[in-house]
């Protein structure tokens, strides 16, 4: 069974992990300091055809929830 | 007030981030890396990780426990979905290591200081290994462009923008 991130305590995000995608690690380490998070890994995506890369920082991860509001309003 | 004093009040580095080193413990076999970049190439490391912290700075200090994990590549989602999975490395002992401005002429080192964490394997059992893996889904906002706002808008009318989530 898959735990799901947004059963855990909200306020504790120590252990959750948060991932971006960035057109470079220099802006994976500009939204490191921007928000004071932590940049744990930066991979490359091979799969994109500008070899872009995700950013992952540890700390609480935008919920399903969330991502269900923001893509209510989107055109289809 | 006394030099002293002024200088525990000024923290030049305040607003430097820490790098933390996770690496494989004394005595602990290294682990085996390939790159194309020839000064890498194919080698045995001790680091199986690194981070840089930002967070504030009591939050900043790795604890002993903390397992490192990686991420999964969940296939058949409509978004850039990953399984984050608890690897066998678990962090055992850590050392700080500060930053000596003694002989610091111009410009302020990149880090206030430096971590090292040193890891050793804790296998899981699989079913422990998955009660602790959890997904989460790649997301994109207007500083994954670097704060360039065309660039963002650019980039959301583009195939390649779809499986991610906006935030």
């Amino acid at each position: 069974m898959i735990g799901w991130p947004f059963s855990k305590n909200g306020d504790d995000d120590s252990e959750q992990e948060n991932r971006h995608w960035a057109s470079s690690e220099e802006d994976c380490k500009e939204m490191e300091k921007k928000y004071g998070w932590e940049l744990k890994r930066v991979e490359q995506n091979e799969d994109d055809s500008d070899l872009s890369v995700d950013c992952v920082f540890k700390g609480k991860q935008t919920s399903f929830w969330d991502m269900w509001g923001d893509h209510q309003d989107d055109p289809d | 007030m006394t030099q002293t004093e002024e200088l525990e009040l000024y923290d030049p580095l305040a607003s430097k981030s820490t790098l933390s080193l996770y690496l494989v413990k004394e005595q602990e076999k290294w682990i085996p890396i390939e790159s194309k970049e020839l000064v890498i190439g194919k080698q045995l490391t001790r680091l199986l990780q690194l981070s840089h912290d930002s967070r504030p700075l009591l939050k900043r200090k790795v604890k002993v426990g903390e397992r490192l994990t990686y991420h999964v590549k969940k296939e058949g989602s409509p978004w850039k979905a990953y399984l984050v999975t608890p690897s066998d490395w678990v962090v055992v002992r850590v050392f700080r290591y500060e930053a000596d401005l003694s002989e610091v002429e111009g410009d302020m080192p990149e880090f206030r200081d430096v971590q090292i964490a040193y890891c050793e394997r804790q296998p899981l059992m699989p079913e422990e290994a998955e009660a602790m893996t959890y997904e989460i889904v790649s997301k994109i906002s207007v500083d994954s462009c670097g704060g360039d706002r065309e660039a963002y808008q650019k980039f959301l009318t583009s195939e390649q923008s779809k499986p991610y989530v906006r935030v």
